[in-house]
């Protein structure tokens, strides 16, 4: 067959980038978007001092620990 | 019963001095390189080409090992071999002596083949051949003892590990037991960390378990 390789090639070029760009958008919309809905979910209700006083009661802050023994922060 | 019928003939050839055979297989390629060399399989020409001529010292050398057996052609590798391969189907020589009963079958297998009985065709190839293509083919259960052996390896391995861990290794870190691990997972949730992807946001935080 004459050309074959050249065909062949040009069938493969089309079907490369019929693959590439599917993935892509596959890509864009099962990760990208679906990780932006999370954290815009997340931080719609995000309470940031509420989580630091839970944290702080867990004991989990050496230097707010260290300062409340020294008495320079309460409890 | 194929290792059998190779011991019978290749045994002898081999054993016989090297030097010998190579110069016998370059004499009988010399001698044999325009023989066409017959077809194990049925096929329409007519009886199969002329005998093989071989010169005074090639015969001296190749007849004490052979004995009456007739040589048909190159073989495999130019010695004067009965070898069962079912990569090459034309040994260089028959596979039984020659007998004044086979010699009349050979006689008679010049002419019409349909005259032969289906015995008298058997006969002449076993004459010729040791083992028909399926028998040679013929699956040996071989496999089995190689999966044995495997499975026996595996069985070794266990033991030597289950040795290993209980004479060699040294006691495991302490980090590795599960009060350590638990512990771990609650300073992860204390911290809060992957609060949202990660440990933290499967923790219900208000309930204090799991979330659902």
């Amino acid at each position: 067959m004459r050309n074959l390789l050249l065909n062949k090639t040009k069938k493969d070029f089309v079907v490369a980038l019929t693959i590439a760009s599917l993935s892509a958008l596959a890509y864009k919309y099962g990760v990208m978007e679906q990780r932006r809905a999370v954290f815009q979910n997340f931080y719609r209700n995000y309470d940031a001092d509420k989580s630091y006083e839970r944290m702080k009661k867990r004991g989990v802050f050496d230097s707010v620990n260290k300062m409340i023994e020294e008495g320079h922060l309460s409890k | 019963m194929s290792r059998r019928c190779e011991k019978l003939i290749l045994l002898d050839c081999v054993i016989a001095a090297s030097g010998k055979l190579s110069r016998m297989s370059a004499n009988l390629l010399r001698v044999v390189s325009r023989i066409k060399v017959p077809q194990r399989a049925i096929n329409s020409t007519a009886a199969r080409s002329t005998n093989i001529v071989l010169d005074q010292k090639l015969k001296d050398e190749i007849y004490p090992k052979i004995g009456n057996r007739e040589v048909v052609g190159f073989g495999i590798n130019g010695q004067a071999t009965y070898v069962d391969k079912g990569s090459f189907p034309c040994p260089a020589i028959r596979f039984k002596e020659d007998t004044p009963e086979i010699l009349k079958l050979r006689e008679k297998e010049k002419g019409d083949w349909k005259s032969l009985t289906l015995d008298e065709k058997k006969e002449l190839y076993r004459a010729s051949f040791c083992q028909t293509y399926s028998e040679m083919s013929a699956p040996t259960g071989e496999w089995k003892a190689f999966v044995a052996a495997v499975l026996f390896a595996f069985v070794g391995a266990g033991w030597l590990m289950a040795f290993v861990k209980k004479v060699v290794y040294p006691p495991p870190p302490s980090t590795i037991t599960r009060d350590w691990q638990e512990a771990s997972l609650q300073r992860m949730l204390d911290q809060e960390q992957g609060i949202i992807a990660g440990v933290s946001s499967k923790w219900d935080y208000e309930k204090l378990e799991w979330k659902k």
